[in-house]
């Protein structure tokens, strides 16, 4: 693999392919909705097809910023900007990965829905620019003890500067998956300035299920997720009835391509509920 | 050992990897316990009529019981639980603390969320009233381990 590009239309992912797969180089389709198109327009070119997601190198339809939180704290972010007038703004908030290559192309796939996205690295006060593509067990205890400084409040700066900067695409929503999950919640709770937030498998209900959310918001968990025990989802349901509470036939990270959790029904059902969500509420 | 004490204790064995399954779920694990509660009745009505050493010399059922709570405290804790015995134990789900040195043996769900919730997981216990808790899998599992043993395997 020597090149790669991130084309954003079917035209354009048709001329790649046709010009890059022929010379023995990769080509990967920005967003996911086009792997597929290029995966079938490149089989003769003997691409892998077990590879669901290629991003190598610097060419990703985002940019790297940094924004100063009230607090003074220079905040590395993944920015991703739409082509043409944003329908609005979007913070997404990452797992506990940093803001690595899943994080960053849902940026992107929320920039190609026309919202102008931004991602706040809620990592960097306790590692400055963590990022890790290791989801396996050998790094678990370093992860760990990274964590035990992790500060609420401190999070909320970081996401309030995050807000700003998505402002300039419209009314704000905020979205985020597990640790970005439970931070969507405190966020609604909080306000700063948000129009809506959709969380996913925000793990530790009984943590914020008492915060209660000052706008609308919506939230989406695993039935079959072993980290948060359905009696707790059922207690949000039940405590705030207003709020939609799906539930997918799925474990916890189904959304993440990029796992082997991935569940891709349940991720499209979701993220079109959110897409959904931020329409009616960042119109 | 009768054939129905068989299907009885395949039953039990079914909601126990149920509730393994759903490591989460208290219904689960609840509906796991009342099988085991119900399964030690039906083994004294299947056992009754044998020499008295296979019911532990107890002269009814609530005696066999007494005797199974004696040898295992797991089923005591299980029976008192089904029964809703006063000042029993009671099915909860709680955070526990993991040291960091066992974080390599979680699972990956547990690691997440752990790590924005003060390096604790949830785990379904039996609680008892003076506060001290045990981890609901590991009373199912010893008392499935003692019956196992004493009522299917060859003495």
């Amino acid at each position: 693999m020597s090149d790669w590009l991130t084309p954003r239309s079917k035209g354009a992912c048709q001329s790649a392919v046709k010009e890059y797969v022929p010379r023995g180089l990769l080509c990967c389709a920005r967003p996911q909705s086009l792997h597929r198109e290029a995966f079938a327009l490149a089989g003769d070119g003997g691409i892998a097809f077990g590879v669901t997601r290629i991003r190598i190198g610097a060419d990703e339809m985002g940019e790297r910023i940094k924004l100063t939180t009230a607090d003074g704290f220079s905040l590395n972010t993944y920015k991703g900007v739409p082509n043409g007038k944003p329908k609005g703004g979007v913070v997404l908030l990452q797992e506990v990965w940093g803001l690595n290559n899943w994080i960053r192309s849902e940026v992107d796939r929320y920039a190609d829905e026309g919202y102008l996205c931004i991602a706040p690295a809620t990592m960097d006060r306790l590692e400055y620019g963590f990022e890790s593509e290791n989801y396996g067990s050998d790094h678990f205890a370093k992860v760990g003890e990274l964590m035990k400084s992790f500060d609420p409040a401190k999070a909320l700066l970081d996401i309030e500067a995050a807000v700003k900067a998505a402002a300039d695409g419209g009314k704000v929503g905020i979205t985020g998956y597990c640790f970005g999950g439970a931070l969507s919640w405190r966020a609604a709770h909080a306000g700063l300035g948000l129009s809506a937030a959709s969380g996913y498998y925000g793990g530790g209900v009984p943590n914020y299920i008492d915060l209660a959310p000052g706008i609308p918001i919506e939230m989406h968990y695993g039935e079959n997720d072993t980290g948060i025990p359905l009696d707790q989802v059922e207690a949000l349901r039940k405590r705030y009835p207003e709020v939609p509470v799906y539930l997918y036939p799925a474990g916890h990270g189904f959304c993440n391509s990029d796992r082997h959790v991935y569940d891709e029904a349940s991720a499209k059902k979701a993220n079109a509920r959110t897409l959904a969500f931020f329409a009616q509420h960042l119109a | 050992m009768s054939q129905k004490l068989d299907i009885e204790f395949a039953r039990v064995e079914e909601a126990l990897v149920a509730a393994r399954l759903r490591p989460l779920s208290s219904r689960k694990t609840l509906l796991a316990a009342v099988l085991l509660d119900n399964f030690c009745d039906q083994a004294f009505d299947a056992l009754r009529r044998s020499p008295p050493a296979r019911v532990f010399d107890a002269e009814d059922v609530l005696a066999f019981r007494d005797r199974l709570r004696a040898q295992e405290p797991a089923l005591g804790l299980i029976f008192d639980l089904c029964a809703s015995a006063p000042g029993g134990p009671r099915l909860e789900t709680h955070a526990v603390a993991v040291p960091i040195e066992e974080y390599g043996g979680l699972s990956i769900e547990d690691f997440m969320v752990s790590l924005y919730n003060a390096n604790t997981v949830q785990r379904v216990v039996f609680a008892m009233e003076d506060g001290s808790m045990q981890l609901a899998h590991e009373v199912l599992g010893k008392a499935m381990a003692y019956l196992s043993k004493s009522f299917f395997q060859e003495t």
